[in-house]
């Protein structure tokens, strides 16, 4: 099954591999080769590419899952591979987003989804 | 009058250090338009599958109903956001987007978002109702948070049915020596896209509402950011070749000069001459 994984960068990934698992909102999933097509909605989880019973694991914030006939496609803004990952980064966003869950005044739905951001991250470590 | 040597020589220094700024500054612009070019055109895959997704998922859509396909019908305010540039020196860029736009927007009634400390004072001197600006342009920063803020902005207001439509206006990039000023709408969304035809029945899950609901912010802060590394990739070209236009009328001049001055030192040379001739003669 070709895989193609597009981010604001380009071409993220391109490869030839035997199934994905990924979260989207109504559970998770895994696409084998020759899936109907679908179009579902990541959520911010991690990533699993399988190619040669070997598991690469990827930390996706959020995007779509859309499988056509012969290739299946993520399209997102950021996705990261367990090396490409800042852990201290993570590590700071996520204190960031947690004093910001505390204040009222700030925007606890963009708190939110930045801390679930860092903890995705960090899950990788 | 001709330009006496004194008066001619200094004008020659000024604008040589002049050329030296233009040159410096065209060469400056030359690499940054490179960089916005790489950035530009690496972003045209994600937009390429993106739209191709849009159009999936709109296929199967009922679009008369939805809101993001209609104008608003409560209201006939309209909103811009207008990208021009933060620094001058670059020719006539923000001046073209001036007047292609003044026509258009209604001060009484229309918002603008400006990006962009030259339009900022350009459209509050001129009294038009700014919402929020921008004064720094990003840079070339691909993942930029400022065209998310403003995609969850406008979005949030169209839902709310404050405007009818929410323009863009930017220059768009034709060549490096070409430009001209578009506009564009962002909301309502275009109903003349391209229907994709699909061989097996398509699964959207959870249902089509919701992704299309979810791919919207998506969209837009691609769009926005696409436009707008445009205007930016248009102001860096426009600049350049202002500066190399600066650069050139100062070798002109600077040779005019440079033959003003050989004139006024031959004649000075040529009346000594003649004055020292002279009082030989008379000695004699």
């Amino acid at each position: 099954m070709k895989l193609k994984i597009v981010n604001l960068e380009g071409l993220y990934l391109e490869d030839e591999v035997d199934a994905i698992v990924v979260k989207t909102t109504n559970g998770e999933l895994t696409i084998l080769n020759k899936h109907l097509p679908l179009i579902a909605n990541c959520t911010i989880d991690i990533l699993k590419v399988i190619k040669n019973q070997s598991e690469t694991l990827y930390a996706l914030a959020g995007g779509v899952l859309f499988v056509d006939e012969n290739e299946t496609k993520i399209i997102t803004m950021a996705i990261e591979s367990q090396k490409e990952i800042n852990f201290e980064r993570a590590l700071k966003a996520k204190e960031r987003a947690e004093i910001r869950l505390k204040d009222s005044q700030s925007d606890i739905k963009r708190a939110e989804i930045a801390l679930k951001k860092a903890i995705n991250r960090l899950s990788l470590k | 009058m001709a330009l006496s040597m004194q008066q001619s020589k200094n004008r020659i220094k000024s604008i040589q250090s002049t050329k030296k700024i233009t040159r410096a500054m065209e060469l400056v612009a030359t690499s940054k338009l490179k960089r916005a070019k790489d950035i530009y055109f690496k972003m045209t895959p994600f937009e390429k599958e993106l739209q191709n997704l849009m159009n999936t998922v709109i296929t199967n859509l009922d679009h008369t109903k939805n809101i993001y396909f209609n104008k608003n019908q409560n209201t006939q305010k309209k909103l811009y956001i207008i990208v021009n540039s933060s620094l001058g020196l670059c020719g006539g860029y923000d001046a073209n987007i001036y007047r292609f736009i003044e026509k258009k927007i209604d001060k009484q009634k229309d918002d603008l978002i400006v990006l962009g400390l030259k339009g900022i004072h350009y459209f509050l001197n001129k009294g038009y109702s700014i919402i929020s600006k921008y004064e720094e342009l990003p840079q070339f920063n691909i993942k930029e948070k400022l065209t998310q803020n403003i995609a969850q902005f406008i979005q949030s207001q169209f839902e709310n049915q404050t405007y009818e439509a929410i323009y863009m206006v930017y220059s768009k990039y034709i060549n490096s020596l070409t430009f001209e000023p578009s506009i564009v709408t962002l909301l309502p969304l275009e109903t003349t896209f391209q229907k994709v035809k699909m061989n097996k029945a398509l699964l959207i899950e959870p249902n089509k509402e919701e992704v299309f609901k979810e791919l919207i912010p998506f969209y837009l802060n691609m769009e926005i950011k696409k436009y707008l590394f445009e205007a930016m990739l248009s102001e860096q070209a426009s600049r350049r070749t202002a500066m190399e236009n600066a650069t050139d009328n100062a070798e002109e001049l600077e040779n005019q000069l440079l033959l003003a001055y050989n004139k006024a030192r031959q004649a000075m040379i040529t009346q000594e001459i003649s004055e020292i001739s002279g009082s030989a003669d008379a000695l004699k």
